[in-house]
């Protein structure tokens, strides 16, 4: 079999597009070796069938059918990057108030989002907050209700039937100014190659990954990175799959809209007091062979598609931090005391009531992970309601469990 | 960029859609080629190119003009063309699995297959056309922008907004694999 940057040199030369250098080397190449000359004889050929290919007309004149549309739907105004020639013509006086404006407007959200933002907590509320229902945005459903389960999980506390999804807006041509950017993301780097597993999506459907944490050490906390081309399809799995084993997941405003509006978004799902089985027993029936047909349809379409899986390093941490508008100590994993959070050691009149009531508090509270949009936008915590709630409602970690940080990525990004 | 064009921007950029019009006019079927070679059916073609056209018209005030208008235009398109790709996906998959059981069915309506066409033709065509499909989008695209539309790796890197290196890779492992398809095919 030819070396692979002798076959780089043949296809470049199928392409047309080879440097004198690179010819002459060809030369020499397709002289010597026969095996050179029939795999280019075959390109040239598989080139010349391509090339060969009829060429499609549209059955109508597609300029009727664009002209109606601008009529009857008038696209919303051009957004333009705001030009250096226009500030040009304006007086300066106009351009320094426009700044002044401009700082005194940041200075002011700037403000308004740290004395919004919740105040540091280390003792969790005993008692969780009502959320008051909100007919918002923020409360459209996002993904339709699932099928009711065969087995359905016994909830702690009662939950009420989801709201009929509305329908959905019609897809908006993509700002292509808005696409997600690789330079905006923290989560990109992988710490230590060593201890960080690298899945196809595909290899999900043969029996190689009945554990897939078996071959990394135990972490406190995972950080799972899905590459696939359809990050929202990708979340729309995860919600399935959380809400099987009882996790609910509490969907950030900003990324609510994103997912109603078919944006190009990459997304964050972060969860606590989850095992290490379950977070593996979520990615694979999100994703592998349990995942339904409709689902699994779209994996295999998706030759990109791929999870990556280690340890969550200090950095993303940070960044974890700055997504939940929270100091990066309260993400921590503290090691937990003992089921229930008592301390089993202790007689149980050294223990405050609070302590006990909290413990039993923490059993029947319901679990969140939440979801955050990452990049092209962020969240602003300070003022989501989903990641006060998300915030609200930690509780101690239990013993076993672990963090988990979930990256859903485009391929296309 | 022609005069041609030129022209009827500035005037599309006055409000005069009939301008814009001409210019879907001039630049429909080449276009239609292109993305019914990456999306694969007549269909999702002109929803495609309709689809491209509208935000093309959308953010024809962010076209500067330093690069040609249908070079422009192709990048609108690829950018729909995935998108529409991603959202047709499951249907497409479904429609793919249960065309590999049997013969393909004719691919659209137009000249070329009608029946008195050339038989071997035709099946050729509809093979390479097959294996075209079966390979990522990434090597479709690279694929057609070289094979079908003959650009350079200059502005195939300008279209997809990737590096050059990055196009002649990609055209690289997408000739090997086509290669591959079609042998398995004509197995």
């Amino acid at each position: 079999m030819l070396p692979e940057r002798w076959s780089r040199l043949l296809t470049a030369y199928v392409d047309g597009e080879l440097t004198a250098r690179e010819s002459r080397m060809v030369a020499q190449l397709l002289q010597r070796s026969a095996e050179a000359r029939q795999l280019l004889q075959k390109l040239q050929s598989d080139s010349d069938r391509l090339k060969a290919l009829s060429r499609r007309r549209s059955e109508r004149d597609l300029s009727v059918d664009v002209l109606q549309a601008l009529a009857e739907q008038p696209l919303p105004p051009v957004v333009v990057l705001p030009a250096r020639v226009r500030l040009k013509s304006t007086p300066g006086w106009i351009q320094w108030a426009v700044a002044a404006a401009v700082l005194l407007a940041a200075g002011a959200a700037v403000y308004l989002a740290w004395s919004s933002a919740p105040p540091a907590r280390d003792n969790p509320p005993l008692v969780k907050r009502k959320v008051l229902p909100d007919k918002s945005v923020a409360n459209v459903p996002v993904f339709p209700p699932d099928p009711p389960a065969v087995n359905p999980v016994p909830q702690v506390e009662p939950v009420p039937p989801e709201p009929v999804a509305l329908a959905k807006e019609p897809a908006e041509p993509e700002p292509v100014l808005d696409l997600p950017d690789p330079k905006f993301e923290v989560f990109l780097e992988v710490h230590d190659p060593k201890q960080t597993l690298v899945l196809s999506l595909r290899e999900l459907d043969g029996d190689h990954p009945k554990r897939l944490l078996q071959d990394l050490p135990r972490f406190p906390a995972y950080r799972a990175e899905l590459s696939c081309a359809d990050p929202a399809v990708a979340l729309e799995r995860l919600h399935a799959a959380f809400k099987e084993r009882g996790v609910r997941l509490v969907i950030d405003q900003a990324a609510q809209e994103r997912l109603l509006r078919q944006l190009r978004t990459n997304y964050v799902v972060y969860a606590e007091n989850v095992t290490a089985e379950e977070v593996e027993q979520l990615l694979l029936s999100a994703l592998g062979p349990a995942a339904s047909h409709k689902l699994r349809a779209d994996v295999r379409e998706d030759p990109l598609a791929r999870i990556i899986l280690n340890g969550l390093q200090p950095a993303d941490r940070d960044e974890l931090s700055k997504l939940l508008g929270i100091d990066p100590a309260r993400l921590q994993p503290t090691k937990p005391k003992a089921p229930l959070g008592v301390d089993v050691r202790k007689p149980l009149s050294e223990q405050t009531v609070d302590q006990l009531a909290k413990a039993l508090k923490n059993k029947q509270a319901e679990r969140l992970a939440i979801v955050l949009p990452y990049n092209p936008v962020r969240p602003r915590p300070a003022a989501s309601k989903e990641v006060k709630q998300f915030l609200d409602n930690r509780q101690e970690p239990r013993p076993g469990t672990v963090q988990m940080l979930l990256v859903l990525r485009g391929s296309k990004s | 960029m022609s005069t041609d064009d030129q022209r009827l921007i500035a005037a599309c950029r006055q409000g005069d859609t009939a301008a814009f019009g001409e210019l879907v006019r001039r630049h429909q079927d080449r276009l239609y080629n292109v993305v019914y070679r990456l999306v694969g059916n007549a269909e999702d073609a002109q929803d495609v190119v309709q689809e491209a056209f509208l935000s093309a018209y959308q953010s024809l005030d962010g076209f500067k003009g330093d690069a040609r208008f249908f070079t422009w235009l192709y990048r609108i398109a690829f950018n729909t063309a995935v998108s529409h790709k991603r959202r047709q996906r499951v249907i497409v998959s479904l429609d793919a699995n249960r065309s590999r059981g049997g013969l393909p069915e004719p691919l659209d309506c137009s000249e070329e297959t009608r029946p008195g066409y050339a038989l071997e033709q035709a099946d050729q065509e509809r093979l390479v056309h097959e294996a075209l499909q079966r390979l990522s989008p990434e090597h479709r695209a690279v694929l057609v922008l070289k094979d079908l539309e003959g650009q350079k790796y200059e502005t195939m890197a300008e279209i997809l907004q990737v590096p050059i290196g990055t196009i002649r890779s990609r055209l690289h492992r997408a000739r090997l694999e086509l290669r591959e398809l079609l042998e398995r095919l004509e197995a």
